[in-house]
């Protein structure tokens, strides 16, 4: 299953990603497996070990720092039934990819070819941010605009996006607003306006607050992998990628309604 | 137990790879010593020119008290020929021996020793980049294809003397080169049916369990102590829960994992061998008799299924580690 992550360049999509691997395994069930499965994403383990070691975050190094990179990963989440099990004509569905990419410098710049490729044949969209930049409404815009030139730049209405998860990062105390609205806050209301123009009239909306760098209370330096307990990332990844809602999941007419200017 | 299996060792530097293999030929000897029956006999063979002479190299540690053996700099090709009975045959099995039909029990194992700075970059001052990105793509190579993986740690981490904050990096490096780099081995397998590693058999060997044994005063009694030390356990508390339940994602649902508490110096008499432990003097010599290794060519046979009877050993399925 093909899919596509976007969000400007400080927006976390890193450590997001590197994430999911120690969330899945959070979540104590012995079925569910999160696997990273290309150098991409294995080369965001020794970033983030260097944040537990340190404290200090830098993806300098990493391949998606200079390009739109992507993240090949398999997510199991239960045995399969004893009549998928006999469909040995049928392809593992497990194994996903996700493009990261990153919102170009300004608005007018094209998006690569085979970003484009990629968006054509993705069958969820996470679009993401951080908290830190909550109600900046330049920044609602530039979503905007990232995402309308993206799908237009497919020259057809005929989006195989069946999902889209909002994710908000950095959200590390428990918000008193519902997800959907801080979303709205962050991300800005006119992103629908793409997704209602593309996307088939059952499209899926689910919203996100999470946090990759949420450690046991009263850790510190250098962190063991055990006090690493990122909050809810891999949640967005079984929305999109095996339909799991969680309660503030929308349709695309509920979306319609909240993001109602 | 079939041919041509491959195995990969892999672990940080200094942690004693290079003993582990060069001692494999007189851990086979000593094996055959104490299980003693005619029905099991375990042979090594070395098979290339590398391998003789490791084999030859590591005599001197009964001259010298230290292994003869500086760090790794280069990927070294070791091959060599183990003979092992199954040690528990199936019906089949055992009728097909009876009617003279059962293939010879002989396993080609090829396995690269390679510097720990291959994988756990920075642990290595010797390694340039280059070098590095080289030796971790041939070694990535052997394991997309290899049958066993044999990962050392050193087991005298866990000492009163060892600051809690060098153990967790010890910890981490490990967090942090592993998953990438089995990541990297997926994506150069390709498919198979599980999804997962073609390896397995996973064997955890922790090496200098006696020098865990000295460092926390069981020097009397160091080799029941060891013995007795579960290596899960002894593992767990390296590594911590959540690596192992991150690395075994990496493997196949009837992968098994193997957990040993290991010595090339071995123990003489219930106690530490202490002769390699200061430097010796030049008229004093260890008889071979002298030096027994513990669990050191256990790890390599239950790599490739053929664990030898009663193995100090803690085997789990994947279900059951880092739980």
């Amino acid at each position: 299953m093909n899919g596509i992550l976007i969000g400007p360049r400080d927006s976390g999509k890193a450590s997001f990603l590197g994430s999911l691997s120690r969330s899945m395994v959070l979540r104590k069930n012995i079925q569910e497996e999160f696997i990273g499965a290309n150098q991409a994403m294995g080369d965001l383990t020794p970033v983030m070990t260097r944040w537990l070691e340190t404290g200090t975050l830098d993806f300098s190094n990493h391949s998606h720092a200079r390009e739109d990179t992507v993240f090949q990963f398999m997510l199991d989440t239960a045995e399969p039934s004893m009549f998928e099990g006999i469909q040995f004509w049928k392809e593992d569905d497990n194994a996903s990819s996700c493009l990261s990419v990153h919102h170009p410098k300004d608005t007018n710049t094209l998006f690569a070819e085979s970003t484009v490729n990629h968006l054509k044949k993705s069958e969820y969209c996470i679009i993401c941010d951080s908290i830190k930049h909550i109600d900046q409404p330049q920044r609602q815009n530039n979503h905007f605009e990232h995402l309308a030139h993206l799908f237009l730049q497919m020259y057809s209405l005929d989006c195989s996006v069946k999902r889209v998860a909002i994710v908000i990062t950095n959200a590390q105390n428990d918000q008193e607003q519902l997800p959907v609205d801080i979303a709205l806050r962050v991300i800005g209301k006119r992103f629908f306006e793409v997704f209602k123009t593309f996307c088939p009239v059952d499209v899926r909306f689910d919203f996100f607050l999470v946090d990759a760098f949420t450690v046991s209370e009263g850790a510190v330096h250098p962190y063991t992998l055990d006090q690493w307990q990122p909050k809810s990332t891999i949640e967005p990844m079984l929305f999109c990628l095996k339909g799991t809602e969680s309660k503030h999941a929308l349709s695309l007419k509920e979306v319609e309604v909240k993001c109602k200017i | 137990m079939s041919i041509n299996k491959n195995i990969v060792i892999i672990g940080p530097s200094k942690v004693g790879k290079t003993a582990l293999v060069a001692s494999l030929y007189h851990a086979a000897v000593t094996l055959n010593q104490r299980i003693s029956q005619e029905e099991y006999t375990i042979e090594v063979i070395p098979k290339n020119s590398e391998t003789t002479e490791l084999f030859t190299q590591v005599n001197s540690l009964l001259q010298t008290g230290a292994m003869p053996f500086a760090g790794s700099y280069e990927i070294r090709n070791y091959h060599l020929q183990m003979t092992a009975p199954d040690p528990a045959p199936t019906f089949f099995e055992r009728m097909k021996e009876m009617l003279g039909m059962d293939e010879e029990d002989v396993c080609d194992i090829h396995f690269p020793d390679a510097p720990g700075g291959a994988i756990f970059h920075g642990d290595d001052e010797e390694s340039d980049e280059a070098t590095i990105k080289k030796l971790r793509s041939q070694l990535i190579g052997k394991l997309s294809n290899a049958y066993g993986l044999i990962i050392c740690l050193d087991a005298s981490i866990l000492s009163p003397n060892v600051d809690t904050n060098d153990q967790r990096r010890t910890s981490l490096n490990f967090a942090k080169w592993l998953p990438g780099l089995l990541a990297e081995v997926l994506e150069k397998q390709g498919k198979n049916d599980t999804g997962r590693l073609n390896i397995q058999r996973v064997c955890i060997v922790m090496t200098k369990s006696d020098l865990w044994a000295k460092n926390n005063g069981y020097t009397d009694l160091a080799e029941t102590t060891v013995q007795n030390r579960n290596g899960y356990d002894h593992a767990v508390d390296i590594l911590g829960k959540a690596f192992f339940t991150g690395l075994r994602q990496f493997f196949d649902k009837d992968t098994e994992f193997s957990f040993f508490m290991s010595s090339v110096y071995g123990f003489y008499q219930g106690g530490l061998q202490t002769n390699f432990f200061e430097e010796m003097d030049e008229d004093e010599v260890v008889t071979l008799d002298e030096w027994t290794p513990f669990n050191v060519i256990e790890p390599f046979l239950t790599a490739v299924d053929a664990t030898p009877p009663n193995t100090f050993v803690v085997t789990k399925k994947k279900q059951e580690v880092g739980v």
